[in-house]
């Protein structure tokens, strides 16, 4: 009886221990969570002050020193969506590929591995890789989509992934429900597969967009410059060379006789709110899809 | 078209029967003597294996027209395997591999010259697990007719309610046309299936075990539709229900598995009354009366 | 005739064909892209040996590696050790701070805290993951290299390897988290019950039979995290204080691998022996992050296989 009610000292050093233990790991998870509210936090106080109408929807005047960055703007935004131009498209056929057709074998191995690979590139070589295709093979010139289509390459891997995902993990049985109605295998897939897996295609173009929103690297590389006046219509995509704010923000940091601090948390607080913007909404999306998955399942 | 795959069947006419074939150890008798209808679906000599691994093996059967044939036996024994071979199905299976011919009025759909696709348009199926599509019950039904060129919304309209009203189903949903298919109850779902099926007017339709997920009541409705449709359809049906196999059919096979290390063998084929009261097989009585082990 | 109608073509039956060819052919681009990347790379980066004659020894040998604009290859003062040890640093000291952090954070999340903590982490962490890593750098240049000037002196102003791997342990954490929290949940619930019918408290669980069991998937973890940390560029640009020769300790001025092409590789002229060597220098680098992933592959099939999931 009273061996099971009198605890051992090695017992009480092992509750010890196991008390000290499991606080040291609470604490890491709150140095791991504490980042996100710092960055936000300081990016917010310090940016917020800068923000104005003017400094978001007017030209630069004195190098960037007054007025606002609306052209960089909206040319950030016309280079993201041409990302998604690109890469949505032969991603999501990829996927379509690996999910529905791709036999497995030594080939689908191989493509497999390929894509977990091209996700670990880092994003300054895709900078090389896009600057030696395009400037030394195609002999294109610097232009906004030469910097979109290597942000592309780089957000291919992250769609692939996600769509194979979404395509993989939609309700079993439907499809051969159609094909069981004489309906052929890619109407199938175009019919039946691709509008589930929807929403998880557009959580991946969600994530590779936001992360091609934020890349400094490729950029800097197939030669972005700063902010200057060009006119705004669609056509400065293959007119002018990219300006995106990343790249802005990156120029302002490093530019040695200073923007004022205010100015550049200004951009940065810009940046840092499309990124999450998109970043929350994948989310969203993504754990609205969960749960629909949840109620499917009972 | 390539010549030398044609698959006509020359030795075969309308109605006439194969020479002797063995069938599990027996001389192969067609089920019925006094049989009229015409043979719409002839297997000869059909085999399945899953990666080298037999699960249907030598099979010979006819189907005939407008009659309900029921496939029974022990799980595992292949009559999934078996039915997928009569439209095409186990093409989507990567490791399946399917050998023998399977006539459909006279042509071997496993031929080359074949389109998998067409041949389900001509055999349907529906499945163990209802699986209507994540739409409303209209496109769920409109959906084979649409991706078969018909459009048009009265038309569409007319087919729905046809394909509705054949599966004993319009009166529950029409006021629900537009609620997703997957809303409705597990017997409403298997009948939309149903539905879905008749409204790309085969002539054939291939049900594998559709009730084994419905209580009881549900289950009744599907018989009853099962005999309604076979006056325009021809239905074969997998069951591990002997007394629905009982109820519904006019044909019953029996299949076992792992008899010797042999998988998939028919062992006895023939008129369901005649199976059910005076089966010739030790084996068959013994499954049917429940004495299986 | 029935029979004869399933030898019919379908309408758009070649179409289809031709389709579904286009959509195997995307398959395949995923390849070409891989192999591209590398062949490119490769051919632009050789040409520093071959049409422009610097001597290959000096490339892997010297001391450091200024990118000014020469076209003379003697006057060119380039290696390839001082960025390479500087990338090895700046990942050492990222992967000294973000193994604890994450594999602590994931053990917390994956087998002591409530499953709802759980959920919340995760997405805090991929919230993290999703900050763009200019702006870490700029945050990391207004509150830490201050304070390692004021308290530790190091580098060039605060400016340091060590500066820069602690900011890029932020990026890498949340990586290391998801990827071994996805590998204790995959360790069998056996395991546990087994252990705690041993007699083992939770800690003694964890330590002794979930963390064995998952540490393919934990290596895996850490294997990418620092493959994370070798390419990453804009933090190791703005924080480690760019000095291009080798540096000999992570508390100095150092210029990675990866800073050493972002600072180099705008300034450059056509002609000079500069992009080339940057090219080989992005060669190397993508070997060195593809030799990672691969193992990191290797290892976590080796753990798939074994809880077969
Ligand atoms: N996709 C598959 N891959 C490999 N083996 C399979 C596959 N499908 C079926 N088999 C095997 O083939 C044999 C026959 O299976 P089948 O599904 O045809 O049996 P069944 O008679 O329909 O059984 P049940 O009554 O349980 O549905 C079984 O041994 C099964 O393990
Ligand atoms: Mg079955």
């Amino acid at each position: 009886m009273t061996a099971l009610t009198v605890r051992s000292s090695r017992n009480q050093r092992l509750d010890w221990l196991q008390k000290f233990v499991f606080s040291l790991t609470f604490l890491a998870t709150v140095v791991v969570c504490v980042p996100v509210a710092v960055v936000s936090v300081y990016v917010i106080s310090h940016g917020a002050s800068a923000i104005s109408w003017e400094f978001l929807f007017s030209g630069p005047a004195r190098a960037g020193r007054e007025g606002g960055f609306f052209p960089v703007i909206v040319l950030t935004m016309y280079a993201l969506l041409l990302v998604m131009l690109f890469a949505v498209p032969v991603g999501v056929l990829c996927s379509i590929y690996l999910a529905e057709y791709a036999q497995p074998g030594r080939l689908l191995r191989l493509i497999n591995l390929t894509i977990i690979n091209l996700a670990g590139v880092p994003s300054i070589v895709y900078g090389l890789f896009g600057a030696a295709l395009f400037f030394d093979v195609i002999h294109t010139k610097q232009a906004l989509w030469v910097a979109s289509a290597t942000l592309a390459m780089q957000a291919l891997a992250i769609i692939i992934t996600s769509s194979r995902e979404a395509l993989l993990s939609i309700t079993p049985g439907i499809r051969e429900g159609s094909l069981a109605l004489g309906v052929s295998k890619l109407r199938t897939t175009f019919f039946i597969a691709l509008p589930e897996a929807f929403p998880g295609i557009i959580t991946g173009s969600l994530l590779a967009v936001s992360r091609a929103a934020g890349e400094t690297a490729p950029i800097l590389i197939v030669g972005a410059i700063a902010a200057t006046n060009v006119p705004l219509s669609p056509a400065a995509i293959v007119n002018d060379r990219p300006q995106m704010l990343s790249y802005e923000l990156y120029y302002r940091i490093t530019e040695g006789l200073g923007l004022a601090d205010e100015r550049k948390w200004g951009l940065a607080l810009v940046l840092l709110g499309i990124v999450l913007v998109l970043n929350v909404s994948a989310l969203l999306l993504r754990i609205k899809i969960q749960s629909r998955g949840f109620e499917k399942r009972n | 078209m390539r010549e030398t795959t044609t698959p006509e069947h020359t030795a075969l006419e309308d109605g006439a029967q194969p020479s002797v074939v063995s069938v599990g150890g027996l001389p192969y008798q067609p089920p019925h003597a006094a049989e009229t209808a015409p043979t719409v679906l002839r297997l000869e000599n059909v085999c399945v294996t899953y990666g080298g691994r037999p699960a249907v093996q030598n099979v010979a059967m006819d189907i005939y027209k407008n009659r309900i044939t029921a496939l029974i036996g022990p799980s595992g024994c292949g009559k999934s395997s078996l039915l997928r071979c009569m439209n095409r199905m186990n093409d989507l299976i990567h490791s399946a591999r399917v050998t023998g011919n399977v006539y459909l009025d006279g042509v071997d759909i496993n031929s080359d010259a074949v389109d998998p696709v067409q041949v389900r348009r001509h055999v349907g199926m529906v499945f163990q697990k209802p699986n209507p599509f994540p739409m409303s019950v209209m496109e769920n039904v409109a959906f084979g007719p649409k991706r078969q060129g018909m459009s048009g919304r009265g038309r569409l309209n007319e087919i729905v309610e046809k394909a509705l009203r054949s599966a004993a189903l319009w009166d529950e949903v029409a006021d629900k046309m537009d609620q997703p298919g997957t809303a409705l109850s597990g017997g409403q779902q298997q009948r939309l299936c149903i539905a879905r099926v008749l409204a790309v007017r085969p002539e054939i339709i291939l049900m594998d075990e559709p009730c084994s997920s419905l209580d009881p009541v549900a289950t009744l409705k599907i018989e009853d539709l099962m005999r309604e449709l076979a006056r325009d359809y021809t239905i074969v049906i997998v069951t591990h229900n002997m007394q629905q196999a009982a109820r519904v059919s006019d044909y019953t096979a029996f299949m076992l598995a792992s008899e010797h290390g042999v998988n998939g063998r028919l062992i006895e084929y023939g008129a369901t009354n005649e199976i059910f009261t005076n089966p010739r097989d030790k084996r068959t009585e013994d499954y049917i009366t429940g004495r299986f082990g | 005739m029935l029979g004869r109608s399933v030898m019919t073509r379908r309408r758009g039956a070649l179409l289809e064909v031709g389709a579904e060819w286009f959509i195997r052919a995307t398959g395949l681009l995923t390849v070409l892209l891989l192999v591209s990347i590398l062949v490119l790379l490769a051919r632009q980066g050789v040409r520093l040996f071959l049409d422009l004659d610097y001597p290959i020894d000096r490339f892997f040998t010297y001391g450091n590696a200024i990118t000014d604009n020469t076209t003379d290859p003697n006057q060119f003062r380039f290696g390839v050790m001082p960025p390479l040890i500087a990338t090895f640093w700046v990942t050492l000291v990222t992967l000294i701070f973000a193994i604890p952090l994450g594999l602590m954070t994931a053990a917390f999340i994956s087998e002591i805290a409530h499953p709802r903590v759980r959920l919340y982490i995760k997405s805090a962490a991929e919230l993290l993951a999703g900050v763009p890593t200019i702006i870490f750098a700029f945050v990391g240049l207004a509150l830490v290299v201050p304070r390692v000037n004021d308290y530790f002196g190091w580098g060039a102003g605060g400016f340091s390897g060590l500066t820069a791997g602690f900011v890029v342990s932020f990026v890498a954490v949340p990586l290391i988290i998801s990827i071994s929290d996805d590998a204790m949940q995959a360790v069998p619930v056996d395991y546990k019950e087994n252990a705690y019918a041993l007699g083992c408290n939770k800690l003694q669980a964890i330590w002794c039979v979930i963390m064995p069991a998952a540490i393919s998937g934990i290596s895996a973890a850490i294997m990418l995290g620092m493959a994370r940390a070798i390419g990453e560029t804009m933090i190791v640009v703005i924080l480690a204080g760019g000095n291009s020769s080798l540096p000999h300790d992570p508390t100095e001025s150092m210029r990675p691998m990866t800073a050493t092409i972002a600072a180099g590789f705008g300034n450059a002229s056509d002609q000079s022996l500069v992009r080339p060597a940057l090219y080989m220098i992005g060669a190397i680098l993508f070997l060195l992050t593809f030799a990672t992933t691969l193992i990191a592959d290797a290892i976590l099939e080796r753990q798939r296989k074994r809880f077969g999931r």
